[in-house]
């Protein structure tokens, strides 16, 4: 259907007003909604056909304060209002924060458009002592009021029904509103604190609490001096930890399945070109990338629950005063964490970063963040070194994390020095009430990014698998002894061309390999590694082992022990600086709006993460 | 007197703010001349501090809470 011939309605409020859950509600779509000013930062687009059969569809904003912009996220905003012609907004407000989100009502109102208000979180305002009169305030505003409740989404069929498809005769114009003066907001303000006072009720009698006593208390623990910070560096700890610590018996089920999987293949297709490349090729390739969507599924689940609780607004307020010495902003810590799942949404998520220089260093130092498609090479590497000891496995995994942030910070601060700017910068930041978790959209936005996980790299690593699997059996595929069919190869001798780069951090040709293919993508890497080592092993036994068992017996042509400590330690670091990213290169040059920034990024920290690695592995050489 | 000055649960008025850039976002985030709140804490090393003002908590940075020029309740 033309979208043009549907009723286009968009959902406009206050940022944490809850516009991204009743977007989920009414569409049917899953939206991730979190309890962090600012998660929204890019619109989209549902329809009220699926549940409710109305042809409308529903566009989901960033929250914004004003009609008036002042950070990236709002733009996109008032760029959407700006560019279409809408006749009506649904314009959604948090119930028991009603006098600070009815501003942008005024704002609305004065533009000419139709409002329809969705008042969320009446559940809890009915829990408060403080009650609104919501017929008395319908009739002080004019406007349709629909109470909706904030866990349950009771009301919401109810506003479904009061959207009418009858567009009105009103011509709304946000190009001509006249930008409000100091006196004109104060004024705005002073007249919705007249209307509070005359629509606010204190019932006698109503066995009620104050709103704000459970967050409170939670406060005083997380905010606290000593104890507020000890527990967000136990925290980040636990979440970097745990990414190893729970997945384990997961990875164990999933390595076992493709490596019954690959032997069923080799039983079934004895002998033939064709089992050998399934098996070898595709199972091996596909297996050992999967085994790490457990990990990628914990590490989104535990920063959903950090985000979802509301949390995360106070440990951006706790990190502000060391950012703002080393030229970012508190604002800054959520894209960084967001930065270990991925850099690109993390990338988006700095639009809510005013200060230029803060945004400018903070996208530049994201990508060193451990972002979730180094996850399997840290963890295999990790797994290497400390197979006998999984806990110390995951104090490591966890060091890995706080090292690559460390060394983000080290950059922003030598950035700070030499980038000179006195622009303004300011932080402030509402900080929502602490609220029990939504556990089944953390779930299930888990799952999504662990889905997204594997179609994405999926398809990638079986095409790598199907050209490194062609390059390393052919021109003499009809060779019965898989070694010297293997040595004349194609991809020996592309091998042997690339070798001399990687040779000063202590790899061969086959990591060489592996690493040319990371730069499709990171996550890549383990399948390059178990395809590669599976067709040069000489051992009978090898279609049985696990990358793992193959890697340690590796060896160089000289027959020494390849996978040592100094090298499996540069590799780390390489990883740890490496933009190997393409979507991370395409994602800052669109939101810097400058090739010349991804560029210099891409350079810079490619350049930075070769030398890193060969110093790494050339002073470990001589120390061991 | 200005906010950065108020002790751990002083009531305050907001009384204006001397920055006009500041002034605007805050007004437009709930935060305006008239506003009556409290100073909740003051968070370590210097941090922002917290403000509560009816059911709103806002963290705001100290360098930041300088220009809001406060009468004491």
């Amino acid at each position: 259907m033309d979208t043009n011939s549907r009723t286009v309605i968009p959902l406009i409020g206050a940022p944490n007003s809850g516009k991204s859950t009743l977007f989920n509600w009414l569409t049917g779509a899953k939206q991730r909604t979190v309890n962090y000013p600012g998660s929204t930062v890019e619109y989209s687009r549902g329809s009220l056909l699926e549940i409710y059969k109305k042809p409308v569809e529903i566009i989901d904003t960033p929250g914004i304060y004003s009609l008036f912009p002042k950070t990236s996220d709002e733009e996109v905003t008032v760029d959407i209002l700006k560019a279409n012609n809408y006749k009506k907004v649904i314009l959604v407000i948090d119930a028991t924060q009603l006098q600070r989100h009815l501003y942008i009502y005024k704002q609305l109102q004065e533009a000419g458009y139709d409002i329809i208000i969705a008042m969320m979180m009446t559940d809890l305002l009915k829990k408060s002592k403080k009650q609104i009169n919501i017929a008395l305030l319908e009739q002080e505003l004019s406007v349709k009021i629909i109470p909706i409740e904030g866990r349950l989404g009771a009301g919401v069929k109810d506003l479904a029904a009061a959207i009418d498809l009858e567009l009105g005769s009103n011509t709304p114009s946000l190009a001509n509103l006249p930008r409000w003066n100091a006196e004109k907001q104060q004024s705005i303000q002073d007249n919705i604190t007249d209307l509070m006072t005359k629509i606010t009720v204190y019932p006698q009698g109503h066995d009620s609490k104050n709103l704000l006593d459970w967050t409170f208390k939670l406060d005083k623990i997380f905010l606290h001096s000593f104890l507020g910070i000890s527990l967000f560096i136990g925290f980040m700890f636990f979440v970097f930890a745990s990414i190893f610590w729970f997945a384990a018996p997961f990875m164990d089920f999933v390595d076992g399945l493709f490596g019954s999987l690959g032997e069923y293949t080799l039983t079934m297709l004895p002998d033939s070109l064709i089992g050998d490349f399934l098996a070898n090729g595709v199972i091996a390739s596909i297996g050992a990338f999967a085994v790490f969507a457990p990990q990628i599924f914990i590490l989104f689940f535990l920063i959903g629950v950090l985000e979802d609780s509301g949390y995360l607004a106070r440990a951006a307020s706790l990190v502000d005063r060391f950012f703002s010495k080393i030229g970012m902003n508190g604002k800054a810590f959520v894209p960084l964490l967001s930065g270990f799942a991925c850099a690109v949404p993390a990338m988006m998520a700095t639009r809510t970063i005013e200060n230029k220089k803060e945004r400018w260093i903070t996208m530049f130092i994201l990508p060193i963040m451990t972002c979730s498609a180094r996850l399997p090479v840290y963890a295999l590497f990790i797994a290497f070194l400390f197979h006998d000891n999984p806990l110390l496995g995951g104090v490591v995994m966890a060091l890995v994390y706080f090292l690559s942030l460390s060394i983000g910070l080290i950059f922003s601060s030598i950035l700070n020095f030499f980038i000179k700017d006195t622009s303004p910068t300011k932080f402030i930041l509402e900080l929502p009430l602490y609220r029990v978790p939504m556990w089944r959209n953390i779930t299930f936005n888990a799952y999504k990014r662990m889905m997204s996980y594997l179609t994405k790299a999926g398809p990638v690593i079986f095409v790598l698998a199907l050209i490194i699997w062609l390059a390393s059996t052919f021109p003499n595929y009809k060779e019965e002894d898989p070694i010297k069919r293997f040595d004349t190869s194609y991809a020996a001798s592309i091998g042997h061309v690339i070798e001399p780069v990687f040779a000063p951090m202590g790899g061969d040709w086959r990591i060489g390999a592996a690493m040319v293919t990371t730069f499709a993508a990171r996550e890549v890497f383990v399948g390059t590694l178990a395809v590669l080592f599976k067709v040069t092993d000489e051992d009978e036994d090898a279609q049985t082992q696990t990358l793992l068992e193959r890697m340690k017996g590796a060896t160089h042509a000289d027959g020494s022990p390849l996978f040592t400590l100094p090298l499996v330690v540069s590799l780390m670091v390489f990883f740890i600086f490496a933009l190997q990213c393409i979507a991370t290169f395409a994602i800052a040059k669109k939101e810097m709006n400058s090739t010349k920034f991804a560029v210099i990024q891409l350079v810079t920290l490619n350049v930075i993460a070769y030398i890193m690695a060969v110093a790494t592995y050339q002073i470990l050489s001589v120390l061991i | 007197m200005n906010l950065s000055e108020i002790k751990k649960d002083g009531q305050f008025e907001v009384l204006g703010v001397e920055s006009d850039e500041l002034r605007e976002r805050l007004t437009e985030m709930g935060v305006y001349r008239g506003l009556r709140g409290k100073l909740v804490r003051h968070l370590p090393f210097g941090g922002p501090v917290i403000l509560q003002a009816g059911e709103s908590l806002f963290a705001l940075r100290r360098e930041d809470a300088q220009w809001i020029q406060i009468l004491e309740l």
